[in-house]
């Protein structure tokens, strides 16, 4: 067993693990799930298994899948994402998984790699404020240019609308438990992540919160990028996005600025 | 079309492409240092008031504690985050948990000076103040013992129950085991607590 969860969803609970019964190990994700009373164990039922493979010859298979915990949506489906460790080729190479799936029995499930320079990963929903609005998922992770979050508004199953910024550069790259970021959403689903950074040579405990503040624009735009780490190109993107929009809504508003001049002067 | 039913036109189109986008492409961040000390990251969350709770701990000879930090308002001061030690002495890991109250609920794992089990202490009120925490709880559950990361999880129920995953190893029984444990009311007692086992393995090649 290398990982287990506990989720709360009114009373709906999940636990999920990695387990293996036999040498050389051969790892299953398994998971168990409660409706209604938690402290009856004829309450609890088996949740989706899911064969994970035979990561490693050398023993080190712990590290092979290493998991988020489960997040259950308000209609019962749940999500979770994890790093796979490959050593296929002598060299380490980790996949960043997104697993989703749409009851707690695990029907439908699916998943999606989102990128092979992702690992400690730690995942977070958000929660709509309309049943009709599917909860999608955001994510805090460690990069080679350092913490990193990952989030999708649609279409999950397709790893070209997943969109990834570069939150901190000072972070412990290393792959002992404390270095692993956690993520939470607050109640306007912004994002805030815990890590641990390295500044002036200490090690020093983090809080990144996520706000919807303008960034710095024009000539700032690549310090910005640099600050805040996203990639230039995305940010420029992003930037023609904004633009795109915003010039016509000034256009719109000064064109009604100027009617109403004009209706002022005829009077 | 009219010349200003044309200007409505052009003015809904780029709004429609500024929210479409504003959500998801621009969030900015900024940061602050909520502990020089370092520490091993246990868990994060926000509470209904958009308040921050961080269970941490640190190692060492000298300082190795169960931490906590909680903040509101601008999280990205430095001077806005309070601490609190919950718990001297080396731990295997510990979990953390908001309530719809605001309360926040700990379970910690197995202080290496203590007696070897599960301990839990809960705070209402003002958590960033020693005093609004009580002495973490002796819950007992000594088998509770293995060495891995995560090896339990709290949440709070709708209620304000706390209830927990705890995975641990039998060794009469050489079983590994996951147990969920419950506590209804006056959770500072250890004899509110129980537990079922919800999952068993016998037979774990590595334990």
């Amino acid at each position: 067993m290398v990982d287990h969860s506990l989720e709360r969803n009114g009373t709906a609970y999940v636990v999920t693990y990695a387990y293996s019964r036999f040498w050389p190990p051969s790892f299953n994700l398994l998971s168990r799930y409660c409706l209604g009373d938690c402290t009856d164990p004829s309450n609890w039922s088996d949740g989706p298994s899911l064969p994970i493979g035979n990561c490693d010859e050398q023993g080190l298979q712990t590290f092979c899948y290493r998991w988020s915990p489960v997040r259950i949506r308000s209609d019962g489906s749940a999500a979770f994402v994890g790093t796979k460790l490959d050593w296929g080729t002598g060299v380490p190479v980790t996949t960043l998984e997104y697993r989703s799936y749409v009851d707690p029995q695990g029907s439908d499930f699916s998943w999606v790699e989102i990128g092979q320079d992702l690992r400690s990963t730690s995942l977070a929903l958000t929660r709509p404020s309309s049943p009709d609005v599917a909860p999608t998922p955001r994510i805090a992770a460690l990069s080679e240019d350092g913490l990193t979050y990952v989030s999708c508004d649609y279409g999950c199953a397709q790893v070209a609308n997943w969109h990834r910024q570069l939150v901190d550069p000072l972070v412990v790259a290393t792959n002992d438990g404390g270095t692993w970021p956690r993520i939470a959403l607050n109640s306007s689903q912004l994002p805030g992540i815990a890590y641990k950074a390295i500044a002036s040579g200490e090690e020093v405990l983090r809080f990144a919160p996520g706000s919807n503040a303008p960034p710095p624009w024009g000539p700032a735009t690549e310090a910005a990028a640099s600050v805040y780490g996203v990639r230039t190109s995305e940010k420029a993107a992003e930037a023609n996005y904004m633009l795109l929009g915003a010039i016509p809504v000034l256009a719109g508003l000064l064109s009604i600025i100027g009617r109403i001049r004009r209706v002022h002067r005829r009077r | 079309m009219r010349r200003s039913e044309k200007r409505g036109a052009f003015l809904w189109l780029g709004l429609a492409c500024f929210l479409l986008c504003a959500p998801s492409c621009q969030l900015t961040w900024t940061h602050g240092d909520v502990d020089t000390t370092g520490g091993y990251i246990s868990d994060v969350q926000y509470d209904d008031q958009g308040g921050v709770h961080i269970l941490y701990y640190t190692v060492g000879d000298k300082d190795a504690a169960v931490r906590y930090a909680t903040c509101s308002g601008q999280c990205d001061d430095s001077n806005n985050w309070s601490r609190v030690v919950l718990l001297e002495g080396a731990v295997k890991s510990a979990s953390l948990a908001v309530g719809p109250s605001g309360s926040v609920h700990v379970l910690v794992q197995e202080p290496a000076e203590l007696p070897r089990g599960v301990y839990y202490t809960s705070c209402s009120g003002e958590c960033g103040r020693p005093e609004n925490w009580p002495a973490p709880l002796f819950l007992g559950f000594p088998k509770y013992t293995l060495h891995m990361m995560n090896n339990f999880n709290l949440v709070v129920d709708d209620n304000e129950h706390p209830r927990g995953t705890i995975v641990g190893y039998d060794p009469d029984l050489r079983q590994l085991f996951v147990d969920y444990l419950y506590c209804d009311e006056r959770c500072l007692s250890a004899e509110s607590w129980s537990s079922v086992r919800i999952a068993a393995f016998p037979d774990a090649p590595w334990v």
